[in-house]
């Protein structure tokens, strides 16, 4: 009898266990917001953490707790699981203060009113930002704050250059097309060109755009909706892209090559030119010690002498709508663009400073770094594919397509930009 | 004899609790397969007849129109055609290779190690998670990989095969992988069964002259069936289900040749922020699931 009362019992309270602990998920934000002596404490999601040093943006953070008396919690995830928690937490309301923004993501997440106006909390906060060199707005309101950029440029292997009787680099389509073809030799499986295509991240179309920006193209329409059809650049990029599958100079595979494979294959010794974030530098310089690697801009059309641009990529943050401690979350933003703050956390993620103020003391003195940092004083960053709405989606319906048009399913580059643009502007409806 | 005035055993308050006891004792289940199992379903389906769900806090009823869009978008129904045909060949080939494979691992004329030696290799590909699959097939498959050299050493290809890449061919390698690393399910259920059929009516078919075919098909397929039935439905769903593999190798592409249903709708979901549409195209997969699992539970209680 005692048995079978203590088996309901524990039956019961296991039963209200459960409810009040789905019950508390609720809560849970109220509890860290305040901490037990009354201390602010904000929230901060995001993939940083997992690229850099362990414990080093903790250490960031604890910093800034012992500079301001605001403890920053960090929450952490790879970057592919980053974006669908953050809808999530979205959708639940319970999204984190502070959040690292993907390019692709700031367009959508501002227009769904889930990022507040930073330029108005930068005021609030007396934050002065004539020393920040960018910052992302939608419809004429900052909503993204870059903290460090990545260019991103073609890796050489000069190793296969000079097997190849190759000493210049190129710099026109022409230059980079001949080259290609001196060093592909399929029997050795050397390859001029590689880039991944592989629509699970479709930003890799930012490469092929590259070729076009860095013409003096621009895919924004004066009415600041997609400019594809009809852009002349644009179509001679395609087609200069596609000359490139017809001379057999690409990698095999490259439809459905991802950007970790991609890296693989240069690592390997297999490709000679590789569009790619020069994050990655180190991995290659790790992964492969004894190969001579440099860096160039993308290769722009023949008859083009103007100013020099790039992709642009960079960690962003942003603050949440739904956030208690807008004007806190501002100040820890401030915090990390501090020029000694940003020249330090550019240095631990291999990236460059958004504060001009900041001289990072890079210790890599390769080279290939040194290449880079050249490229990046002289040439303008691009991200024009981040001011459209569903910008991933757009991107990969633009490497669909441009999948069919390699493979000949379109007859010409402006049949299928037609239809591409048509999929654009039906974004907008 | 009975007596009509009986009084009976419990008290009526003790009745009482009795009858509420087993609902307590299952309430915890209960309350956790409503939160967990329940609520997002009926969640997802809600969401399929609003618009602008999840994204905007003034999300209006729209109806079938999400079913509408959906049902018209070729990428959609090309994804059903790919995931029936998929779906289809992978179940049938399953069940051949796990019925022949069981079959070989059955035969009395080895010995147990030697058996068991089997078993532990034809069982590996179920070992493997999706990705480890998928790294491993990527390598093979490379255009330098293993397979094109194989076959180049053989002259059976003039240059290397663009396994994943190729529009023409990648569905079907996409599908042998997935054949690949599914089979053992199949082989250990099988194996299981065969072990389970008695002897007895071995040796009377024989005694009665029958053939090996013969008993095979009159002994041991009716004896296996409500297994098939079984291991095949299940099969049925988890592979319309089926998401990381495909992913991981060709996440849908290249220009849609390897899209499905669940790559779709997390294309739809996470790429477009289109959560109404997603959701009424999760809730087409759902029903194409609770029409197979119908079928399965039927099948099930009629066998008990």
């Amino acid at each position: 009898m005692m048995k079978k009362m203590v088996s309901v019992l524990l039956t019961m309270s296991l039963s209200m266990a459960l409810i009040a602990g789905c019950g508390a998920g609720g809560d849970s934000s109220e509890t860290e917001d305040a901490g037990s002596d009354g201390e602010v404490v904000i929230e901060f999601q995001q993939w940083f953490d997992n690229e850099m040093d362990e414990g080093y943006l903790q250490s960031v953070c604890d910093a800034f707790y012992e500079e301001t008396g605001i403890r920053v919690e960090l929450l952490s995830n790879p970057y592919a699981d980053t974006q669908a928690q953050m809808q999530a937490s979205a959708a639940a309301g319970t999204l984190a203060d502070v959040v690292a923004l993907d390019g692709g993501w700031i367009y959508d997440y501002a227009t769904q009113g889930m990022l507040a106006d930073l330029g108005a909390l930068y005021e609030e906060i007396g934050f002065d930002t004539s020393d920040i060199s960018s910052q992302t707005e939608v419809n004429g309101t900052v909503y993204a704050q870059p903290i460090v950029n990545f260019p991103c440029l073609m890796a050489v292997n000069l190793d296969i250059l000079e097997e190849a009787g190759i000493t210049e680099l190129p710099e026109t389509w022409s230059e980079f097309l001949d080259m290609c073809i001196q060093v592909t030799n399929p029997d050795e499986n050397v390859y001029g060109f590689g880039m991944n295509m592989s629509t699970d991240n479709a930003t890799c179309m930012e490469y092929y755009a590259a070729f076009a920006w860095n013409s003096g193209c621009s895919i924004i329409g004066d009415d600041g909706k997609p400019f594809l059809a009809g852009n002349e650049v644009w179509i001679e990029t395609t087609e200069f892209f596609k000359s490139l599958f017809d001379n057999g100079v690409t990698l095999p595979g490259m439809y459905t090559l991802t950007d970790a494979d991609k890296v693989q294959e240069f690592v390997n010794g297999r490709i000679a030119f590789m569009p790619d974030s020069v994050a990655h530098l180190t991995n290659i310089q790790e992964q492969a010690p004894e190969m001579n690697v440099t860096y160039i801009n993308m290769p722009h059309k023949d008859d083009y002498d103007g100013q020099s641009y790039m992709r642009a990529n960079n960690w962003a943050c942003g603050i949440a709508e739904n956030s208690e401690h807008k004007t806190e979350a501002a100040q820890f933003i401030q915090y990390l663009l501090g020029a000694e703050v940003n020249a330090d956390l550019c240095v631990h993620a291999g990236g460059f400073p958004v504060n001009a103020a900041s001289e990072p003391a890079y210790t890599d003195d390769s080279e290939a770094f040194q290449a880079i940092q050249d490229i990046y004083a002289t040439t303008t960053g691009v991200a024009e594919f981040y001011s459209f709405p569903t910008a991933e989606a757009l991107m990969r319906t633009l490497d669909e397509n441009l999948v069919m048009y390699l493979d000949g399913d379109y007859a010409t580059a402006e049949e299928m930009m037609e239809v591409v643009q048509q999929e654009f502007d039906a974004a907008y409806e | 004899m009975r007596s009509k005035n009986k009084k009976p055993k419990y008290p009526v308050k003790k009745s009482l609790r009795r009858v509420i006891e087993p609902y307590l004792f299952l309430s915890p289940v209960v309350i956790l397969m409503c939160l967990l199992l329940m609520l997002p379903i009926i969640l997802v389906i809600s969401y399929s007849f609003y618009d602008n769900v999840l994204i905007t806090n003034d999300s209006t009823w729209v109806g079938l129109e999400n079913y509408k869009t959906v049902l018209t978008d070729r990428v959609f129904l090309s994804s059903i055609k790919n995931t029936v045909i998929f779906v289809v060949l992978n179940v049938v080939f399953h069940l051949l290779i796990g019925m022949a494979l069981a079959l070989m691992v059955n035969v009395k004329c080895f010995s147990s190690r030697v058996k068991a030696g089997f078993r532990v290799v034809y069982m590996l590909p179920w070992m493997f998670n999706a990705t480890v699959v998928a790294i491993l097939w990527k390598l093979l498959l490379n255009a330098n990989g293993v397979v094109n050299y194989l076959l180049s050493q053989f002259n059976m290809i003039a240059g290397p095969v663009e396994w994943l890449s190729d529009r023409s061919i990648v569905f079907w390698v996409l599908t042998f992988i997935n054949i690949w690393a599914g089979y053992p399910f199949y082989m250990i259920s099988i194996l299981a069964g065969l072990q389970g059929i008695s002897s007895d009516l071995y040796e009377a078919a024989q005694i009665d002259g029958a053939s090996s075919v013969q008993s095979f098909f009159y002994i041991t397929l009716p004896q296996l069936k409500p297994i098939l039935i079984s291991i095949a439905m299940l099969d049925f769903i988890w592979t319309t289900q089926n998401f990381s593999l495909i992913w991981l190798l060709t996440a849908g592409g290249p220009s849609h040749a390897t899209e499905m249903m669940s790559t779709y709708v997390y294309k739809t979901a996470f790429t477009s922020y289109q959560y109404s549409q997603a959701s009424a195209a999760a809730v087409i997969i759902l029903l194409a699931c609770i029409v197979l699992a119908i079928f399965y539970v039927r099948n099930q209680t009629r066998e008990d």
